[in-house]
């Protein structure tokens, strides 16, 4: 659509006494643009575009084949995200496959309604349909885009809304999961004018109304929506610290964040007070009612996330007193490199930052001139001729398997292991052991071994052997005992610990 | 006069430096000829012209090679049609952004691009990467909140702000057989990661069973002492509206 200026082309014809109008008339026609048409209209326009993606699925439902004419995508929709609401910032967060299997019942409830036989593969395509509109997948699961007319200075603009419902992101154990986007949070919450602290007040203030009243379903919806704020505040709080670890540069420290931090923390203090009333006020409900009523399980419900609710909020509490702290303690980390003057450029905040924030025409050209900084060298290949020549001239070489004799091969039994003791050392120390004539003392037997210029290794290796016969799970093929008699210690070369005694077998059978 | 088996040697030497595998620890030619350039100072000034009259620059030379760079309009300088890996106008974008978002993440503060660049900068995933460029993303959507969306005519002509091109693609996307999926962010960047691991400026390493790429030397040192200050010159040139 053309921009238009209605306005001032009136103007201009009752100016020129062209036109006449009546008081009325000519009073909006003087009024500013503005009053025409306020920010707020469009505020609310948008709020309902949000919607269309949604609703648009029902639209669909109609071309659908003959054999899934009878779901109806919408239900399905709400049932996914109210799902995935749920288990948003949980170490659970619903991925593709747990989003099929929430929608397969009620596709079979659809089955049974129309009157069909259920059939799960149709269910798990229809619920794969589902899914990929919601993320958009056909177009590559990009945001939708939905032109609307906005009024700007007494002139029609066209604008174009972009809205993402469903996206994929990474989560910490590196599965795709599945979150809703802010906006469709928000329009799901009924609060999409207003910021986080706003919306969680105002979700809680549902809750305790609704308590009130004795509308216990929808405390338990609210209470949930109030856990998922909860969880959003702690996310942009924990950013800060965060970069704040990072690089203190990127983050204002100055003004923005103890301004974040002061009215977070404020906002913490009194939400705490409510939870806990909330959570004070359903026990008491609770207590009234009689034990195998229904509504005690929706009240224990509401107990439970409003508590989760104020442990987040406790976290995040933790999370601000800190946060004074890291900066104090990042600011002394950082301090040599904060107050170095140099010449290089923040990459960051003076590169990064601006062209992204730039138009993107103009982000285009920055990119094209600045991408040969990034790759280094090219390297030019020339091409020559005779190379190409004698390639190609090659005699093609056909694959002839049975030129090379395939001998069977004889397979044999081998160990990886790679000995530590070289097998002379291994023989030099067994000799000591297979030739025990009589009772010995280990601190004797090494001392032998010493004396007769044995490397030090295989005086080792007898230590470790004489070990491994005293361990019951360890024997060896050697014929000897080895017995701790009495508290008797030894030192010889390094090597020291009790002295236990080696009997050969036979004296030891006597 | 030039003693000509100076002139060849020089050569050589400029061959080494273009090879992106070749290491001095491993090449003995190549050893050598980096010993005869810092030792010797005539070689080095032979060594320098050439490279001048092909177009390029010897950036810093160390046990660990020679770097060069390739001065403007040389046959060696990388155009955006070398590096194209995809022929959509958004994904061009994109790759340029993640180029810089790379080089950003390895060296995030002003501070660690006067670093020595023989303490090797740690490895990154294609993870981190992306959480650079959406973080700064994010950031400036919360900024232009309550600001008007971009009109049919300004998203026609290319007036919108090049951080909505980024945040419209998505970062992860479930495919059949959980392979991953060609049209994300991340996979763009480990493409991006990828062409620089064949041009000698990363080795791959697993970090937590994610593969992690390390920069080399010579990524730091392109970076360090050629790229940095150049790039930041022409953005900022172009945002003021001066001619490059």
């Amino acid at each position: 659509m053309d921009e238009y200026t209605a306005t001032d082309d009136a103007l201009a014809q009752v100016k020129e006494g062209k036109l006449e109008l009546g008081r009325e008339e000519a009073r909006i026609y003087k009024q500013n643009s503005t009053e025409f048409w306020n920010r707020f209209l469009t505020h609310r326009l948008r709020v309902l575009l949000y919607a269309e993606p949604i609703l648009k699925l029902t639209q669909r439902d109609e071309h659908r084949a003959p054999e899934m004419r009878h779901y109806d995508s919408l239900p399905l929709a709400l049932k996914l995200f109210d799902h995935i609401i749920e288990y948003t910032g949980l170490e659970y967060e619903i991925d593709n496959d747990k989003a099929l299997q929430v929608l397969l019942p009620l596709l079979e409830m659809m089955d049974r309604a129309a009157g069909l036989a259920p059939d799960k593969t149709l269910q798990i395509q229809m619920a794969e349909r589902v899914l990929a509109v919601l993320r958009n997948d056909e177009d590559g699961q990009r945001p939708f885009k939905i032109t609307y007319t906005d009024f700007d200075q007494g002139r029609a603009v066209e604008r174009l809304l972009s809205v993402r419902l469903i996206e994929e992101r990474y989560h910490t154990d590196g599965r795709i999961i599945l979150r809703l986007s802010n906006e469709l949070t928000n329009l799901l919450l009924n609060a999409l004018s207003i910021d986080i602290e706003d919306a969680q007040a105002a979700a809680e203030a549902i809750i305790q109304s609704q308590l009130a009243r004795g509308r216990l379903h929808e405390a338990v919806n609210s209470a949930r929506l109030a856990r998922l704020h909860s969880i959003r505040l702690k996310e942009k709080i924990a950013r800060i610290v965060t970069d704040t670890r990072r690089d203190l540069s990127r983050v204002d420290w100055k003004q923005d964040v103890p301004h974040i931090l002061s009215e977070s923390l404020e906002h913490l203090k009194l939400r705490c007070r409510v939870e806990q009333n909330i959570a004070k006020s359903a026990r008491e409900q609770r207590e009234s009612l009689m034990l195998e009523s229904e509504e005690i399980h929706h009240l224990a419900e509401i107990i439970a996330l409003v508590e989760e609710c104020r442990r987040r909020h406790m976290e995040l509490q933790q999370l601000l007193l800190k946060a004074r702290s890291t900066f104090l303690y990042e600011q002394e980390r950082q301090a040599f490199t904060l107050h170095l003057r140099t010449s290089r450029p923040h990459l960051l905040s003076d590169v990064l930052q601006p062209l992204l924030q730039a138009p993107r025409i103009l982000a285009e050209s920055a990119i094209t001139a600045t991408l040969p900084f990034c790759v280094g060298v090219r390297i030019p290949r020339v091409f020559s001729f005779t190379q190409y020549m004698q390639r190609q001239l090659q005699p093609r070489r056909e694959p002839r398997p049975e030129s090379i004799p395939e001998e069977p091969r004889e397979l044999v039994l081998t160990r990886n292991d790679q000995p530590y003791y070289s097998p002379e050392i291994a023989q030099r120390a067994d000799n000591y052991l297979r030739t025990l004539e009589r009772p010995i003392r280990l601190g004797e037997l090494l001392q032998r071994a010493i004396d007769a210029d044995e490397a030090p290794s295989a005086v080792e290796l007898l230590a470790l052997q004489v070990l491994c016969q005293f361990d019951p799970q360890e024997k060896g093929e050697y014929i000897f005992t080895v017995l701790k008699t009495d508290n008797e210690k030894f030192s010889i070369e390094g090597l020291a610990g009790d002295n236990p005694l080696l009997l050969p077998q036979e004296e030891h059978d006597v | 006069m030039y003693d000509p088996q100076d002139l060849y040697t020089a050569g050589r030497l400029l061959q080494w430096a273009m090879r992106p595998r070749a290491r001095p620890t491993t090449d003995t030619e190549y050893r050598q000829l980096l010993d005869r350039y810092i030792d010797f100072l005539p070689f080095r000034e032979i060594v320098c012209t050439i490279a001048d009259g092909l177009g390029l620059q010897v950036v810093d030379v160390s046990s660990l090679g020679m770097v060069l760079a390739p001065a403007e309009d040389s046959v060696f300088s990388m155009t955006s049609a070398d590096y194209r890996l995809s022929n959509s106008t958004d994904d061009r974008l994109l790759e340029g952004l993640i180029q810089l978002a790379i080089a950003t993440t390895i060296f995030p503060r002003a501070q660690d691009l006067e670093e020595d660049s023989m303490i090797a900068r740690p490895a990154i995933t294609a993870e981190e990467v992306d959480a650079t460029l959406r973080d700064i993303c994010e950031r400036l959507e919360e900024a232009s909140l309550g600001q008007p969306d971009p009109s049919v005519e300004a998203q026609a002509a290319g007036l919108y702000e090049a951080w909505r091109v980024y945040r419209d693609k998505a970062s992860a996307k479930t495919t059949s057989g959980a392979r991953t999926s060609p049209t994300t962010t991340t996979r763009f960047i480990e493409r991006g990661l990828e062409f620089l691991q064949q041009q000698g400026c990363f080795i791959e390493e697993s970090r937590r069973q994610r593969k992690a790429y390390r920069p080399t030397w010579r990524y730091q040192v392109m970076v360090q002492e050629w790229s940095a200050t150049r790039i930041h010159k022409v953005v900022r040139a172009l945002l003021e509206g001066k001619e490059l």
